[in-house]
């Protein structure tokens, strides 16, 4: 089975430049830190705040965001997967890394591959949703990575179930502190959300 | 008691905070009731964990932001902050309604007012300023009934 590393490095290869990429969980940050670039930002720990973090970014920037996290993450706080996926945000791409694991916590598994249809979840709360496993297991199939990336539109997810097994990684050497100037530095302040904000005179609790 | 005109007024004009996030209660009546579309944003949150997070994000790219939690929520804003949102060096207001009718203090490191109705938009200019220079998440307590 493909590892994290691989398939991280594998997608940021692909990215555009200017796409901003956010990491969630300390051993999932250790293994993009292997390929880390300006415009990746690291959150070190199993936060799900993480989520809408990315999605607050998404918000007031024009660039696409792409937020990684494992299936562990979602399962803590899939309320923050809702707000993502209700949020309108074309730019907000969100990758999960599915092993069916606490690879974080000694690697025990967890519901995720039991969900009837896990998918059809993320469908259902408002995702597009592609699934990249096939890209990575079949000759030539990262060719068409690129072509997929360049024309998605959110908030979307992906899919890609990874191993068991760690691969490269490396120890997170700055501090979020550093990450978080770095980030503001690569933002287009003067960008605009793609995004239709609520019409809040048809909420209820407006009077 | 303030009029809740009046005080967005102030934040939308004055102090340009144009993005709001939050968890509904009855306490942000007044002020849910006033905001106007065309003047700012507003994200419904479904939870006080989501809104910090939307906000810490917006406050990233330098978007003035302000969020509404009740003060149960205020044990999640510290966790939250003392995680992970101190460490981004950002500022946000956090509107926080005080259902208890107890004293809410300052959590250590979060600068704090409570919102009077006297004098309250050079208190909320002067606030403003000083969660900006020390790059800080700011608490504005509002008691029962003085915005209406």
């Amino acid at each position: 089975m493909i590892t994290r590393t691989t398939v991280i490095k594998e997608i940021l290869k692909r990215l555009d430049p200017t796409d901003i990429t956010i990491f969630i969980g300390e051993s999932l940050c250790e293994e993009a830190y292997v390929n880390d670039c300006d415009t990746s930002f690291y959150i070190p720990n199993d936060y799900p705040i993480g989520l809408t973090f990315a999605l607050g970014l998404a918000l007031s920037t024009d660039k696409r965001i792409f937020v990684f996290s494992s299936d562990s993450l979602f399962l803590y706080d899939a309320s923050a997967a809702l707000q993502m996926a209700v949020s309108e945000c074309k730019n907000l791409c969100y990758v999960l890394l599915n092993s069916g694991l606490y690879l974080s916590a000694g690697g025990h598994p967890n519901i995720f591959p039991t969900l009837s249809h896990s998918q059809g979840v993320f469908f259902r709360m408002g995702f597009t949703s592609f699934v990249f496993d096939s890209f990575f297991n079949i000759p030539g199939g990262l060719k068409e990575i690129k072509g997929m990336l360049d024309t998605i539109i959110g908030p979307t997810v992906i899919f890609v179930e990874v191993g068991k097994r760690r691969g490269k990684y490396k120890e997170l050497n700055k501090s979020v502190s550093f990450f978080s100037e770095r980030l503001k530095n690569n933002l287009n302040t003067e960008g605009t959300a793609l995004f239709e904000p609520p019409n809040i005179n048809e909420l209820d609790f407006v009077k | 008691m303030a009029k809740a005109v009046d005080v967005w007024k102030i934040l939308w004009d004055v102090l340009e905070y144009k993005f709001f996030t939050g968890v509904a209660h009855k306490g942000f009546d007044a002020l849910y009731g006033k905001m106007n579309p065309k003047n700012m944003h507003y994200i419904p949150a479904v939870n006080a964990r989501a809104a910090l997070g939307i906000a810490a994000g917006t406050s990233v790219n330098g978007v003035k932001s302000g969020v509404f939690l009740v003060d149960t929520f205020l044990g999640t804003f510290v966790e939250e902050y003392n995680n992970f949102i101190k460490s981004l060096d950002v500022s946000f207001l956090v509107f926080v309604y005080n259902s208890s009718g107890k004293k809410i203090k300052a959590p250590v490191g979060i600068p704090l007012i409570t919102f009077s109705e006297d004098n309250y938009e050079e208190k909320l200019v002067t606030f403003d300023k000083k969660i900006i220079k020390h790059k800080k998440p700011g608490i504005i307590v509002l008691e029962e009934g003085i915005i209406e």
